[in-house]
């Protein structure tokens, strides 16, 4: 079965606007909504986990039930510092997960972090998304980032997703001892710190850097190479062509 | 409001929070929510969607661009041949008069393209139309307002693309010979940076803008060149707002995009250009000034 329009419409919504778009639908097809329809709570549910949004509506409490032991307990107050110091700018909500997968093999880290001004038009979203193997001493990740402004007829929107290729790590075990522990936390973070300083937020930097001269530029320039505006009297374009270049002769061929 | 007027409302608020890049694929949604057929045919008249590039057969395949604006059915008109495609027989074309005139505007238009987009990697295409008389007769004394699509695309390697869709209405000719030109412009773009260097596997900015701007142009209606002053008059209208467009496009909107991020993530305190600059600067005045003072120290 195909999916339901209002359902593919609703799990689009970017950060802040998932019930701005639903009360829109309502006005549309209050119908789609019905129960049989769509679960609407179900569904918000479902965008809320994957753009990340969950982890701010869920309080840190929730996170403590979690299994726990030293690794785990290091790294969560190594990346409490971290998020601290990084996502904490004025209309910023963020917030961080660490858990053990995979019976302890595995330990994921997921900050999400996002700013809704609406009245100002302009929203954003940071997941970021790390898995360490403490025993192997590996880890590898990924961050989305989304950005959206829509002011006064526009809409224009960043959408990024960057992976971060596996590379080593420390090694740590359960056994080891809590200075140790701390140590090897810090080391992890240090390693999220770097990739998202330099993967992610110097390339993206250098992205919007190059943007006007090199981007926009090769899909529209804002001047032509000659440097004067248009001449749009067609005669003196016809009298260049003819003279000139006789292969767009095959132009005028359409117009009479 | 009429339901009717709420309901596109709805949707407009829905397509302007939504990706520009996926607009497409959600006004079907909308339309299939809505299944009203002459709600969807305005919704489908007022959104504009990036323009599809069709070959004209009877022109040597020559590339002509498709939008609401030259389609009659399911067929496109194209503005080389005048002939529909698919082909459709007694599809709508403009009278002679505009048939003319329209063949003038797509000469020009296309040397337009040629100027400010790849030349190679662009189309362009203008459609024109007669409009109602408003007394139901005939209005061709050369004096009467038309209106029109002037369209151009520009598709890069990398998937990057731009669309302008610029749809003037032109009116009637006063005394005094003041004509009133009234032009709303549509942009709509994605641009992906995708150097393998950057290690950016999908980053893109997407983005639609829409501008509504009027313009009141004098006219010396003594000869038969009225059609061209007109082209020339919605021509320099074009330039300049497209030219405005791209600049706000990227200083306003697509630089918006980058600060909601700083605000999001606080930065490394970075130096910008200006300040690495002036390190670089104080770095070799200061080092001149160590130099000469182990000179003057070895003296």
């Amino acid at each position: 079965m195909s999916t339901p329009p209002a359902r593919s419409i609703l799990l689009a919504s970017p950060p802040g606007q998932f019930d701005l778009i639903l009360e829109d639908i309502q006005s549309i097809a209050p119908k789609s909504l019905s129960e049989d329809v769509i679960d609407v709570s179900a569904l918000r549910a479902e965008w809320a986990a994957t753009t990340g949004h969950a982890i701010v509506e869920t309080s840190a409490a929730d996170d403590t039930t979690d299994e726990s032991n030293g690794c785990i307990d290091a790294l969560r107050k190594a990346m409490d510092d971290y998020v601290n110091l990084k996502f904490t700018s004025p209309g910023v909500r963020a917030a961080h997960r660490v858990k053990q997968e995979d019976g302890g093999e595995t330990i994921t880290i997921t900050t999400y972090a996002e700013r809704i001004d609406l009245a100002n038009h302009s929203v954003g979203s940071w997941n970021a998304c790390y898995a360490v193997n403490p025993s192997l001493g590996h880890i590898s990740g990924s961050v989305s980032i989304t950005a959206h402004t829509f002011e006064n007829g526009g809409n224009v929107q960043l959408h990024s997703n960057m992976s971060l290729d596996e590379t080593n790590a420390e090694c740590i075990t359960s056994n080891d001892n809590a200075d140790k522990q701390l140590i090897w936390a810090k080391s992890i973070v240090k390693q999220v710190q770097a990739w998202e300083d330099k993967e992610v937020m110097d390339k993206l930097a250098d992205m919007y850097e190059r943007m006007n001269n090199e981007y926009l530029k090769s899909l529209r320039r804002v001047m032509p190479i000659t440097r004067t505006k248009m001449d749009w009297n067609v005669l003196a374009h016809r009298v260049r062509i003819t003279l000139g270049e006789g292969h767009d002769k095959d132009k005028l061929k359409h117009q009479h | 409001m009429t339901s009717s007027s709420i309901v596109i409302k709805s949707c407009l608020d829905i397509l302007r929070r939504l990706d520009p890049a996926e607009t497409e694929k959600h006004l079907e949604n909308l339309t299939n929510l809505i299944s009203n057929d002459d709600i969807s045919d305005e919704l489908y008249q007022r959104v504009d969607v990036p323009l599809k590039v069709l070959e004209d057969v009877n022109a040597d395949d020559r590339k002509f661009l498709a939008c609401d604006h030259n389609r009659d059915g399911d067929s496109h008109r194209s503005p080389w041949s005048n002939t529909y495609f698919p082909q459709l027989q007694d599809g709508f074309c403009p009278s002679e008069h505009l048939r003319q005139l329209e063949l003038h505007a797509n000469e020009v238009f296309d040397i337009y393209r040629e100027l400010y987009f790849g030349k190679s990697t662009s189309v362009s295409s203008v459609y024109l139309w007669d409009k109602e008389a408003k007394n139901g007769g005939a209005n061709n004394d050369g004096m009467a307002g038309f209106s029109g699509a002037f369209l151009i695309q520009n598709k890069v390697d990398n998937g990057s693309y731009w669309n302008s869709i610029h749809v003037v209405d032109v009116g009637r000719i006063e005394r005094g010979g003041m004509c009133q030109y009234k032009l709303t412009t549509t942009i709509l773009i994605s641009v992906s940076p995708s150097d393998s260097e950057m290690g950016m596997e999908s980053t893109r900015i997407t983005g639609s803008l829409v501008r509504q701007n009027d313009r009141e142009c004098k006219i010396s209606s003594h000869d038969s060149s009225i059609g061209s002053q007109h082209i020339v008059n919605i021509g320099k209208f074009i330039e300049d707002v497209e030219t405005e467009m791209r600049k706000e496009m990227d200083s306003l909107y697509i630089q918006k995009t980058k600060n909601v991020v700083d605000m999001i993530r606080k930065d490394n305190m970075k130096p910008t250009q200006g300040q690495e600059h002036t390190r670089v600067l104080n770095e070799a005045v200061l080092a001149m000034a160590m130099n000469r003072k182990t000179k003057l120290s070895g003296k």
